[in-house]
């Protein structure tokens, strides 16, 4: 997401409920998060906008920045990180969010998808899901 | 909005950073969060904030650099950083492991992309990757939208300032080093236009009134967002500009840790204005 991305052609002003997909969105600049601002709140006529496959990184600025998920955006489901030690690899896993809440646990670790070692969560939940609260 | 020196003794050491008043203090300090030390950054005079910690003596002798030879630092930046006591033309030369110029708006991606192959053939830590293209893309956007302009402020609206046909009238350099443990890049310009204390200013502000509120007040120039996200992934921030000639800013990483160990790490922020 960045200074090029075409947010402001979705026309999405009349739906009741818009679905979001970030599955595959590796990066994100300032400028980008500018005109996600922008858009989120150009549309603040849809009822609820659901996003799924929300990556970590962007959920980190969500965490800090205030206003980057509005009231009527639901993340349904994120993508969480887990940093192997041993080869220095990340390994991604889904988690689902239900009903807008911080998951009561998360899986501490998991085998590296690339040396099979011991892969551990690298987030910290109790700061990572505070988008939750904002 | 001054602090007043006698509440900064609370949580505050101070040592000289050079062998003249003139060289300024070094704030030191243990364990302070991320945005107290942005604060104080922003409300104090003071330009070295350092935590103590295991990379302390480094960062002494970064702070040391910056005030007493401001020179080597502008040019030499990645071995200022990395090997302050051997900061030159030779180490610079070994600790860097690519460098890259920017003339034109079309270069950044170009650039961006090397920057995820340079982590892929040197098998370099996969959960950095992403937080250093990240600062490397802001670091290249505040040269071409911000640094060209007058007073480094800009006044267009976004979809005015990405062109494709955007050129410097004289390149930028981005180089990426590493030494025993650390990541940095450093971003050099011919401009000497960046404002360290407004960068600071922005940054601080869109900590405390969020993205969009901060967007909202951006009447002219920066919101602080691009700023506030290369501090937030680094552990170290290093400005140093000569108004009207050069600004180079460096970003630190710590080059084995995950995003959770690298979160927790104190941060530091130096810079210098001549």
């Amino acid at each position: 997401m960045d200074e090029n991305s075409d947010l402001e052609h979705f026309e999405v002003a009349q739906e009741t409920h818009v679905e979001i997909d970030l599955k595959g969105m590796t990066s994100v600049n300032s400028s980008g998060l500018r005109k996600w601002l922008t858009w989120a709140h150009a549309i603040e006529g849809v009822r609820l906008v659901t996003i799924e496959n929300c990556p970590a990184n962007f959920l980190h600025m969500a965490a800090v920045l205030k206003g980057m998920l509005p009231k009527h955006f639901d993340v349904r489901s994120v993508t969480l990180p887990y940093f192997c030690e041993t080869c220095e690899n990340t390994t991604h896993q889904k988690l689902e969010i239900k009903k807008r809440k911080a998951p009561s646990t998360v899986a501490p670790s998991l085998p590296c998808q690339k040396c099979k070692s011991n892969a551990e969560l690298d987030i910290d939940p109790a700061v990572f899901f505070r988008f939750l609260e904002n | 909005m001054k602090q007043r020196r006698r509440d900064l003794d609370k949580e505050l050491e101070f040592i000289r950073a050079g062998r003249t008043a003139e060289c300024g203090e070094i704030a030191l300090s243990q364990n302070l969060p991320a945005e107290r030390i942005l604060e104080l950054a922003y409300k104090t005079d003071l330009r070295h904030f350092v935590q103590k910690g295991s990379e302390l003596a480094r960062e002494l002798r970064v702070a040391r650099v910056m005030t007493q030879t401001p020179n080597t630092f502008l040019n030499f930046p990645v071995s200022s950083v990395l090997s302050p006591r051997k900061a030159g033309i030779e180490v610079e030369k070994v600790l860097t492991l690519s460098e890259w110029m920017l003339t034109r708006y079309r270069d950044k991606s170009d650039i961006l992309d090397a920057i995820f192959d340079l982590f892929e053939q040197a098998r370099l830590n996969s959960s950095l990757r992403d937080d250093v293209r990240m600062v490397a893309d802001e670091f290249l956007c505040n040269v071409l939208f911000n640094a060209t302009q007058r007073d480094g402020l800009n006044d267009r609206a976004l979809e005015e300032s990405v062109r494709d046909s955007e050129s410097l009238k004289d390149p930028a350099v981005l180089r990426a080093g590493a030494f025993e443990g650390n990541f940095v890049l450093a971003c050099v310009d011919p401009y000497g236009t960046l404002n360290p204390k407004y960068f600071l200013e922005r940054m601080y502000r869109c900590v405390q009134v969020g993205a969009s509120g901060a967007m909202n007040l951006a009447d002219r120039g920066t919101a602080g967002i691009g700023g506030f996200m290369i501090f937030n992934a680094c552990t170290s921030l290093y400005m140093s500009v000569k108004k009207g000639e050069r600004s180079a800013v460096c970003a630190l990483f710590p080059l084995k840790s995950g995003a959770k160990a690298r979160s927790l790490q104190p941060k530091n922020i130096h810079w210098t204005h001549l």
